[in-house]
């Protein structure tokens, strides 16, 4: 049980907690010493290969992300990002429910803190949004993890075939982190809302921590490959006619966290080992992605991809990174995306799923249309009629310098596949510089870049909001809720204001009881007179015992009434 | 116009060759119709392409796509 608690990732919750009270002399070493001594941790610490794995890349990617946000003086901000970061690794190395669970909630805390720690009001109320949903999830899987301890599972354990009650459970709790549809909309809600350091840090995060869980516990779930071939063709679609452009990005995760899960619900070595590889080549791909589009944002003031344009000549690095990241998401030979696709694809036909195949084909498609073409050239190499006046000197050397770290991990890793096959579980090789492979996707990519060239003037994002699964609570939601509060708030005056006129009338006829004797026969009353019983501070209070006690022999009659045969 | 003539000769061109190679090289580990017959991915990522460009311009935008003051919940500049 101590295990849970001792492991790398408290290493980086203490610094975060550090970051907080240290003074801005010392933040920056604290910032940077977190990812280090983790990434350290991991290597020596012992755990199973796909942990290590997890563990590995979080860690990679907490280090990057630190010397990108290494400028950032909001120590707030700075100690939830590595509070957030160092509860994810723990989630990774819990082998207990117990610690799962905790870890979980302090994800779901910290992160809902990192949305809101940009300080706007779309950001607060973004981040309520996030924090309703993921409460909902940890309590879903709480209940879960509940009844498998009442049953006497504490341990951490495949739940593949046995759907009781609590695999249910513990499936829609994690589904929330994994963003399976319709439990998705908090992504491209809250991600978008949040600081630029911060959308790093949770692009790389939540989601593909739920993509552990799924692979922990359900490996080989044939339900989970009809939603993750949805994801990955629906997110592609969903960035394609997307216009703010981490909201672009948030949909991509959806699509690329849809790849993970068919793997892993596929099943078997080659499934789980293309689910694990493709969850840590995404983090490198998607985290430079994500650091260019918050360079962008942060340097234009500008996020709307309509708004944007002809940015290559000033901003070289920004754009190299991003080139290279965008294709390899899109699964470019040579790069790392190509590298865990080609596991997948191969687990896909491995596994006679050629459905699922072609589809995953078609949703590379999308990848490369929606990010690779698209925001190549409307935001970086296109000709353009908007003209920013921007330059890169404007970004700070740290951020440069995180960028293209990320970008050259992407050629690394894709250069070098036997990097990743390597720390898969069960070290499965892709083989994916085949001829068969490589001229495979040049000619897919080829193809849709000329479907793209055909219909460019369609391709540029319109000025318009798309709608979400949030709707669903944004608007008939929160239309009931208002109109349930609206008869609650009518039902409890209409009880007040009768209780306060039968108060009325009963003291009444309580201060005089002979006036109800007089309403119901009609008499007419009696002469006042001028004695001591008329007064009130004698009359109320012994009336209202005479009615008490009237009610109570009521009461007692009709008890004994009731009760009469069993006396 | 003249560029995306250039595209297409480009483009059409690095098919043809892909084409060859896999024709001549290649040695399919599955063998499904789109594993074997070459040039088949030209058809899946041009259609496929096609489908999700309708799909998503066509369908998915005029179904949800609203105006951007939709929620009225603040927006971007609204610092507090």
């Amino acid at each position: 049980m101590l295990n849970n608690f001792l492991q790398p990732g408290l290493i980086l919750i203490i610094c975060g907690l550090l970051i907080l009270v240290v003074p801005a002399v010392a933040r920056k070493l604290v910032v940077l010493a977190g990812p280090v001594l983790t990434l350290g941790a991991v290597l020596l610490f012992e755990s199973d290969k796909m942990a290590i794995m997890f563990g590995l890349i979080f860690s990679i990617i907490s280090l990057v992300a630190a010397i990108y946000n290494l400028h950032v003086k909001d120590r707030f901000e700075l100690g939830v990002e590595a509070v957030y970061a160092g509860s994810s690794i723990s989630v990774v190395f819990a082998t207990h429910w117990i610690g799962l669970i905790i870890f979980w909630e302090l994800m779901a805390i910290a992160s809902w803190l990192i949305v809101v720690s940009s300080r706007t009001k779309a950001a607060s109320r973004a981040g309520f949004r996030y924090l309703l949903v993921h409460m909902l999830g940890g309590n879903l899987l709480l209940a879960g993890i509940v009844i498998k301890i009442a049953n006497g599972s504490t341990m951490i354990e495949c739940l593949t075939g046995s759907p009781d009650i609590a695999y249910w459970l513990i499936l829609a709790g994690v589904a929330v982190n994994a963003a399976i549809p319709p439990l998705n909309a908090w992504i491209a809600d809250a991600y978008p809302e949040s600081t630029m350091g911060g959308t790093v840090y949770m692009g790389s995060f939540t989601t593909k921590v739920g993509v552990y869980c799924l692979i922990r516990l359900f490996a080989g779930t044939e339900l989970l490959l009809y939603f993750g071939v949805f994801m990955a063709i629906w997110g592609a679609c969903m960035a394609l006619i997307e216009n703010d452009l981490r909201r672009l990005f948030a949909y991509h995760i959806i699509s690329q966290v849809g790849y993970m899960i068919a793997s892993l619900a596929i099943g078997g070595a080659i499934g789980i080992d293309g689910a694990s590889a493709h969850a840590f080549n995404h983090i490198l791909y998607k985290g430079t992605l994500l650091m260019c589009a918050g360079v962008v944002i942060a340097a234009t003031g500008k996020r709307k991809i309509s708004e944007l344009g002809g940015l290559a000549k000033k901003m070289p690095i920004t754009a190299g990174s991003f080139l290279i990241a965008s294709m390899a998401i899109a699964g470019f030979p040579l790069l790392n995306g190509f590298v865990s696709k080609s596991l997948i694809m191969n687990a896909a036909a491995e596994s006679g799923q050629h459905w699922a195949e072609i589809l995953l084909m078609i949703a590379s498609v999308g990848t490369l249309m929606s990010v690779t073409l698209k925001v190549n050239y409307f935001v970086f190499f296109g000709k353009s009629d908007v003209n920013i006046d921007v330059s890169e000197s404007v970004v700070p050397l740290n951020r440069k310098i995180a960028m293209i770290l990320g970008a050259g991990a992407c050629v690394i890793t894709g250069l070098f596949p036997n990097l990743i096959y390597g720390l898969t579980p069960s070290g499965t090789d892709g083989h994916p510089f085949t001829i068969d492979h490589v001229t495979q996707y040049i000619q897919l990519f080829a193809a849709a870049i000329i479907a793209f060239v055909m219909y460019l003037e369609h391709m540029k994002p319109k000025e318009k909001l798309t709608l979400d699964t949030d709707w669903f609570y944004r608007k008939p939601f929160k239309f009931a809720i208002e109109k349930l509060s609206l008869a609650c708030d009518g039902i409890r005056r209409g009880i007040g204001d009768s209780l306060g006129r039968f108060f009325v009338c009963a003291n009444k006829y309580l201060h005089d009881p002979a006036l109800l004797i007089r309403a119901i026969f009609n008499v007419k009353p009696a002469e006042p007179k001028d004695c001591l019983e008329d007064d009130d501070v004698l009359q109320k209070p012994a009336g209202w015992l005479v009615g008490l006690n009237f009610g109570v022999f009521l009461v007692i009659i009709l008890f004994v009434i009731i009760n009469l045969n069993s006396l | 116009m003249q560029d995306k003539k250039k595209i297409y000769l480009g483009l059409c061109l690095l098919i043809m060759v892909m084409i060859i190679i896999e024709v001549l090289f290649a040695h399919p580990h599955y063998h499904m119709i789109w594993n074997t017959m070459p040039g088949a991915d030209i058809v899946i990522g041009f259609f496929g392409a096609w489908l999700l460009i309708f799909l998503a311009k066509k369908v998915m935008a005029f179904i949800q796509q609203r105006n951007e003051n939709y929620y009225n919940d603040g927006g971007e500049e609204d610092a507090e």
